[in-house]
């Protein structure tokens, strides 16, 4: 009879961001970040999908195009990010990796997430709007600067509104 | 988090090395088999790597026979019981 494992982990591109790839020389010491999850059933996996965000980490650490404050001042996500007007402009979907891209005002988004957290939302410097990662850079350190003011509620309503489904799940055979 | 931790079973993954310019990296992971036991684990992983040492190609794969890249691995993982 084969037995399977359900390993829930972060989705590749999350992996990479929260530092999967290492250089050789640090091999086998590297940092391995706790993001494996195993359960004996696929159901308790997708269970746990549905009630956990991965609130250790950071939400804005994303690849810079995913992410974009544009010289209109509208700010462009992958994502399905829930402060978005029901008649905001959709540029354009990916269907299968299930995103819709979004984009509009950048004060929407910093209006939401003083809302949702009850903190002042980042500012973005005049000076460094050129910047092609300038957003990423400024919310990633907002996050930082205040995750300990974050309840793990709130942590998780920020991973919710920026990525769809950051997790997956991995079926191992047993011997 | 929910669940407790019931058993710990070691998982032998394939790593997906990438070179770049000057340098190898990881580029995912892939878990191939779980076992109940450490031994039982590193004996499978060290065989899944003679193999694939076995199949180098220098010129194709950027890797020389010396090089320390592991191309399997072992994680230790608890199992979570069922909520």
């Amino acid at each position: 009879m084969k037995c399977f494992l359900y390993v829930v982990r972060l989705r590749q591109k999350f992996r990479i961001l929260f530092g999967l790839a290492q250089y050789p020389h640090d091999y086998p010491q590297r940092i391995r970040p706790a993001y494996y999850r195993a359960f004996p059933s696929r159901t308790a996996a997708e269970q746990f999908i549905q009630e956990n965000q991965p609130i250790d980490f950071n939400p804005f650490a994303r690849n810079a195009e995913e992410f974009i404050l544009r010289s209109d001042d509208t700010l462009a996500i992958w994502g399905f990010p829930a402060y978005i007007p029901a008649d905001a402009p959709i540029e354009g979907t990916v269907p299968e990796q299930e995103i819709v891209y979004y984009h509009g005002p950048l004060s929407f988004f910093q209006e939401w997430l003083g809302a949702v957290t009850s903190i002042a939302p980042p500012q973005i410097p005049e000076a460094s709007r050129e910047e092609f990662d300038i957003a990423v850079q400024v919310f990633m350190g907002w996050w930082e600067a205040n995750k300990e003011r974050l309840t793990d509620a709130q942590k998780a309503e920020i991973w919710r509104t920026l990525t769809k489904d950051p997790w997956e799940i991995v079926e191992v055979k047993t011997v | 988090m929910p669940g407790k931790a019931s058993r710990k079973v070691y998982i032998v993954q394939r790593l997906h090395w990438v070179y770049q310019d000057d340098f190898f990296n990881i580029e995912d992971e892939s878990p191939v088999k779980a076992f109940m036991r450490l031994s039982q684990a590193e004996g499978y992983r060290q065989k899944l790597e003679h193999v694939e040492r076995e199949n180098w190609s220098p010129e194709r794969d950027r890797l020389r026979r010396g090089d320390t890249l592991q191309f399997f691995e072992v994680v230790s993982v608890e199992v979570e019981a069922e909520s």
